[in-house]
């Protein structure tokens, strides 16, 4: 291409040409393949300057805004991966105490309040209106053991051959750490053929897990035999003391 | 009685009507806003195409001989050449950005492995596949860069005085404020606008990358 022809490319696009000259511009376009192709990269390149120039500014500010936000983008995952590794590390010894106290419980000595769970009894709607009888219950029910024993053993006064309250009187005075009369009233109940027969043989072993004799309690808890209620229980114990 | 004959005919109406808009709608994706959000410098569109896409990019070039400074790099030339032509060509995006943007980032990486090492490379391949408006997509961006950059390094190549000329005339809204400007006459500096970009145009046609390119 020739100068003037540059000249002329100029002078179209920037709107200078007389109708005639535009008429004859376009009537060479259509023509000649070679002029059309120049004035195409002719154009082609104006754009492209015109828009480095013109937008400079714009792209300058979208570069910092881009390059502050992957800064931050990519310093911000590398904390976060610090972040979560103390998670983990916090989370790895969470699960170390967790264990460790589990092995602890395990292999340290069972406790009688971890054992001697028994349910909140419920004497008075079987019958007879007494008062002496809701008195214990609600004393037994409350944790009142010491006031609940009276209750019972004056209540045991008038009916000798109440094996549950029996049993009831018993654990009040375990848990008011009167072993002796506690096993005695035991004893009775375990010798007879009383449906309480097997649960006072375990209280009996609780009494003397709760003054840690440990081996005595193990020798008493393998008397009961497989078939009754207590003996999955009697066993979990079993396995703590052995 | 009327509405039985006139509601047959409106409905053909609005057909007509709803398949014009979509015709002139179907080639803009939704995910345009992307394309848009760049274009406006928008950092709340920025921020989440990284938090939304970058962490692809970064699993892609850690996998493949790069660590996560390459893939920052990668990502950002990334979001500028799409800024640039946005700019510049109007881009429409007629696919999903993710698609777009991961396989723009995959291609840039993977030319700089070639460049950077002669080394024979392992690339753990994608087993999705691309489809076909994605990978058109992808091409006429890099085309767009190619472009870029050869009519950058021509231009570089002109001399101080062109440059000037040209640099001026553009941030310049008319001729007669560049002529000022450069104490030159008008017709001078008209004349030698044209000459200038008529030789960048010469040096650009002569450079065998030009071939590829052509716009």
């Amino acid at each position: 291409m020739k100068d003037a022809d540059y000249i002329l490319f100029e002078d179209y696009l920037s709107g200078n040409l007389s109708h005639e000259e535009l008429k004859a511009f376009e009537l060479r376009l259509k023509a000649d393949p070679e002029f059309s192709h120049a004035f195409e990269l002719y154009k082609e390149t104006s754009g492209f300057l015109e828009n480095k120039y013109k937008n400079e500014d714009e792209l300058i500010s979208f570069k910092g805004n881009l390059k502050n936000i992957s800064e931050n983008y990519f310093n911000k995952n590398n904390s976060s991966n610090n972040r979560s590794l103390w998670w983990k590390v916090a989370a790895a010894a969470c699960i170390l105490l967790f264990v460790g106290l589990y092995f602890f419980q395990q292999f340290s000595r069972p406790g009688y309040q971890e054992f001697a769970n028994y349910q909140a009894i419920s004497l008075t709607e079987r019958g007879a209106e007494n008062e002496l009888l809701f008195k214990a219950e609600e004393a037994f029910n409350a944790g009142k053991y010491q006031e609940a024993e009276k209750y019972f053993e004056e209540i045991l006064e008038d009916d000798d051959n109440n094996h549950e309250l029996k049993l009831y009187r018993a654990i009040s005075l375990i848990e008011t750490e009167n072993y002796l009369k506690a096993e005695e009233i035991l004893d009775e109940i375990s010798n007879s053929t009383s449906v309480y027969q097997y649960e006072a043989v375990w209280y009996k072993a609780l009494s003397r897990l709760k003054q840690e004799k440990y081996q005595e309690s193990a020798e008493i808890l393998k008397t009961i035999p497989k078939e009754e209620a207590k003996y999955a229980e009697a066993r979990k114990l079993l396995d703590r003391l052995e | 009685m009327a509405f039985i004959f006139v509601t047959p005919i409106l409905n053909l109406f609005f057909t007509f009507v709803g398949k014009v808009y979509l015709m002139t709608k179907k080639d803009t994706h939704p995910d345009q806003r992307y394309i848009e959000g760049l274009l406006a410098n928008n950092s709340f569109i920025i921020r989440s195409i990284y938090e939304d896409f970058a962490p692809k990019v970064i699993n892609y070039i850690c996998q493949n001989n790069g660590d996560r400074d390459a893939a920052q790099d990668v990502i950002q030339e990334v979001l500028i050449i799409i800024f640039k032509q946005a700019q510049h060509k109007n881009l429409v995006l007629s696919c999903p950005f993710d698609a777009y943007f991961f396989l723009l980032c995959k291609r840039k990486w993977l030319n700089e492995l070639k460049k950077s090492s002669g080394t024979v490379v392992t690339i753990n391949e994608e087993t999705t596949s691309i489809d076909d408006k994605t990978s058109e997509e992808a091409q006429a961006t890099e085309l767009f860069e190619e472009q870029e950059q050869l009519f950058n390094q021509m231009f570089e190549k002109l001399g101080k005085a062109c440059k000037d000329l040209l640099k001026t005339a553009f941030q310049t809204k008319s001729m007669e404020e560049v002529a000022q400007k450069l104490n030159v006459s008008y017709a001078y500096a008209r004349k030698k606008k044209s000459l200038c970009i008529g030789n960048l145009t010469k040096m650009i046609k002569e450079s065998p990358m030009y071939n590829r390119i052509k716009p």
